[in-house]
């Protein structure tokens, strides 16, 4: 998966933000490992409309090894806060991750 | 700076009311204010409007001079104020704040939402959008989803369990059987909150507040003059409004909000207080382990024993620190525009001693805490009488 690293302090972003935390608006854009661990997760019974035809599926709070955390879909076997993961595809903006 | 007061309040029961618009029930809760502090349409000098999404619920956009008309006030500045579920909080702190300015005298504050002319699938989106967009949304999170997260990290991290979820639900619910214009007055049982049908696991639909339909408003005026109007005015001793970023996945850590911790700092300082001072308290229970965060984020207990002290009885109605006595949004009902005032409504009976059969007998200092989005907002207000 793709991260965006700020060119001033190397601080990772899973999305291009506008500025950095750091006051900088440069960055570059480079791959990353996809590897992680669940910050927490919690299986959906009731969704959105869009998402009706999914349930039940487990959505997650993932901590990447190169730190940023982004919200994402669990696929494959439900995991639990701590497990490793690791990032399968994007699909329309939303990052797919499985256990590791 | 003057020191503000609360001079009259009004507020439509909460419920599902298909008969009754977004209009009518703005309308009937802002009239009966104003009947309450004895004021007439003419004598109000702004009109702040508490509203998440109107214009998704209903359609209706420019919502604020729609419903002032609507009231009768003529010509006045007339502004929505939108975030999140804390809408109307945010409404209610920048009038104190116009009124303690000395911009105007008399103000009236109100919080509406009309939400069950939609299914259920559609208001979940519609509340989901108050989350981050291009992340949570995106993935398919909704609110409970969110606070679903929120729970099971508090429960990695202190040892928090169903329990002490099912406790908070089971207190409110105790109390909403007593408040006559709760949306759902039912008493349940450990057992029946411990059963219900999951929503996204560890919270089922007991941990989860209502959608409902409502309003509320309050008047506000210079403390100096409060006396020309009512016999029973509350005094506003503290209020604070601060702001976090949207994202759970932004926040260091997802068990406390830096937002509620801001406001209720800035509020305790300037009410000269502490948490100790505080009798009791209306919180933002949208989900139970809400209510646990808030009562740790504010100082009621230590970081971690929300869950344990709810169990144990501190915040039921003849606890230390009675919380939610009007039920909370769990019972009462969270029309989520709405909800901010009608929390200061529900301080004021008690300080008047109007609260009826779940008044409490030391009622002397009490604390509101209206919560938009998953931390993203917070106001905080703590009034006197």
């Amino acid at each position: 998966m793709t991260l965006f690293h700020c060119s001033a302090c190397g601080k990772a972003y899973v999305a291009r933000p506008v500025y950095c935390r750091c006051g900088s608006q440069e960055f570059r854009a480079g791959e990353a490992s996809g590897k992680g661990c669940v910050y927490s997760c919690t299986t959906l019974y009731a969704a959105a409309e869009k998402f009706e035809k999914d349930l039940p599926f487990q959505i997650a709070i993932i901590e990447l090894d190169d730190g940023p955390r982004l919200t994402a879909r669990i696929s494959g076997r439900p995991v639990e806060i701590g497990d490793a993961v690791t990032h399968l595809h994007e699909q329309e903006g939303v990052h797919f991750f499985q256990a590791a | 700076m003057r020191p503000v007061s609360i001079i009259g309040i009004g507020k439509t029961p909460f419920g599902a009311f298909p008969d009754k618009s977004l209009l009518d029930l703005a309308v009937e809760a802002g009239r009966k204010c104003l009947k309450n502090g004895n004021i007439s349409p003419a004598q109000v000098e702004a009109f702040y409007l508490g509203n998440f999404a109107g214009p998704a619920f209903v359609g209706q956009n420019h919502l604020a001079p729609y419903v002032a008309a609507a009231m009768g006030l003529e010509g006045v500045p007339a502004t929505r104020f939108e975030a999140a579920c804390a809408s109307s909080g945010s409404a209610f702190f920048h009038a104190c704040s116009a009124v303690a300015g000395g911009m105007y005298d008399v103000v009236l504050v109100a919080g509406v939402e009309k939400m069950t002319s939609q299914p259920t699938p559609r208001v979940t989106d519609i509340l989901a959008s108050a989350g981050e967009l291009g992340g949570e949304v995106k993935a398919g999170a909704t609110f409970p989803s969110l606070f679903a997260m929120i729970a099971r990290r508090h429960m990695y991290q202190f040892g928090t369990t169903r329990e002490h979820l099912a406790a908070v639900a089971v207190k409110n619910h105790s109390n909403g059987a007593k408040n006559p214009e709760a949306h759902m007055r039912k008493v349940i049982t450990m057992e029946q909150a411990l059963a219900g049908r999951m929503i996204a696991d560890p919270l089922t639909i007991y941990d989860c507040s209502l959608v409902s339909d409502g309003a509320a408003a309050v008047l506000l005026c210079p403390a100096e003059r409060a006396a020309e109007f009512t016999s029973k005015p509350a005094r506003v001793l503290g209020v604070a409004q601060a702001s976090d970023r949207l994202a759970l996945a932004d926040k260091e850590d997802i068990t406390t909000f830096p937002a509620v911790r801001q406001a209720g700092q800035k509020a305790y300082q300037m009410a000269g207080m502490t948490a100790r001072d505080i009798d009791f308290a209306e919180l933002h229970d949208c989900f139970t382990i809400a209510e646990i965060i808030a009562m740790e984020d504010l100082g009621f207990v230590p970081r971690g024993e929300g869950g344990p002290a709810t169990a144990a009885g501190f915040s039921a109605l003849n606890g230390e620190k009675p919380i939610n006595t009007s039920g909370g949004l769990k019972t009462k009902g969270h029309p989520v525009g709405a909800t901010g005032v009608a929390q200061i409504c529900d301080l004021v009976l008690q300080l008047r001693c109007e609260a009826g059969e779940r008044q409490l007998s030391r009622a002397g200092i009490g604390l509101a805490q209206n919560l938009g989005g998953s931390g993203a907002t917070c106001v905080v207000t703590i009034l006197g009488r």
